[in-house]
């Protein structure tokens, strides 16, 4: 379990949820959830040793290279990621709810 | 008084002169681009340096790769690699935090799984009995045998 749920992680965790079959490749990430390469590796690195996420390399790159590394979901990390992502969702409505009491006239 | 030779000649002369512009601005921008993607691979390759040596390869390898699909968009370029050394810090700095949390309970595990038994004398008599950790602290490490003594 990632030690703080930032916006960052929560983005990350959006992205990959939306589509939980889907194997993503960095530069897809960074582009899909607006994030600079130095925030999202970190989060990367981190969900792959918490178990969240499996790494895996391209079979083929026809760019010469040795394969993008794709990042997926799993099994683990989709629940723990659901249920990041609903608690967070919660803690939104309360806090609007709350300030909703607030400025309500008396 | 201008010529039609004189026309004719400047054109010429002014045909040449734009190939020969168009030239060196090509070779002047595919040096600049040849320099631009050194400089960027050098980047990625110090930045993988930071990483721990067993995921600096990999990480490199991973970076290169997206890389070479951003080239053709130098500012793009720029821009994923400035962020990998900051991506390289924090990645080493995850890794040792994990080690070092890690270290504690690696050690206790060791313990456990190397029981360390006490041999215990029966009072009255010439007899050792050996207790085995396991045994010991089901009964209660803290709680000795009656009048037993380690020997």
């Amino acid at each position: 379990m990632p030690e703080r749920i930032t916006g960052q992680l929560e983005r990350v965790l959006s992205a990959l949820v939306a589509d939980v079959h889907r194997e993503w490749y960095g530069l897809e990430l960074m582009e899909y959830t607006r994030l600079s390469s130095g925030t999202l590796y970190p989060i990367l690195h981190r969900l792959v040793e918490d178990g969240w996420l499996v790494r895996t390399r391209e079979a083929r790159s026809d760019r010469g290279g040795t394969g993008r590394r794709l990042y997926k979901l799993t099994g683990v990390g989709e629940l723990a990621a659901r249920d990041v992502l609903k608690s967070r969702e919660l803690r939104r409505a309360s806090a609007s709810a709350r300030v909703g009491r607030r400025v309500r006239p008396a | 008084m201008i010529t039609a030779v004189g026309l004719a000649e400047g054109a010429i002369g002014g045909f040449f002169a734009a190939v020969a512009l168009s030239v060196v601005k090509s070779l002047i921008e595919g040096e600049i681009h040849g320099a631009l993607e050194d400089w960027l691979k050098r980047r990625v390759r110090a930045a993988a340096a930071e990483l721990p040596q067993e995921l600096a390869e990999d990480h490199e390898d991973e970076w290169m790769e997206e890389l070479a699909e951003r080239l053709d968009r130098p500012r793009l370029a720029l821009r994923y690699v400035r962020g990998l050394s900051k991506a390289a810090r924090e990645i080493a700095a995850d890794t040792e935090r994990r080690l070092r949390d890690l270290a504690p309970a690696d050690a206790e595990r060791e313990s456990e799984t190397e029981p360390v038994g006490r041999t215990l004398a029966i009072p009255g008599t010439p007899l050792l009995v050996y207790v085995p950790a396991r045994a010991a602290s089901k009964h209660g490490e803290s709680r000795p045998l009656s009048g037993a003594e380690d020997r």
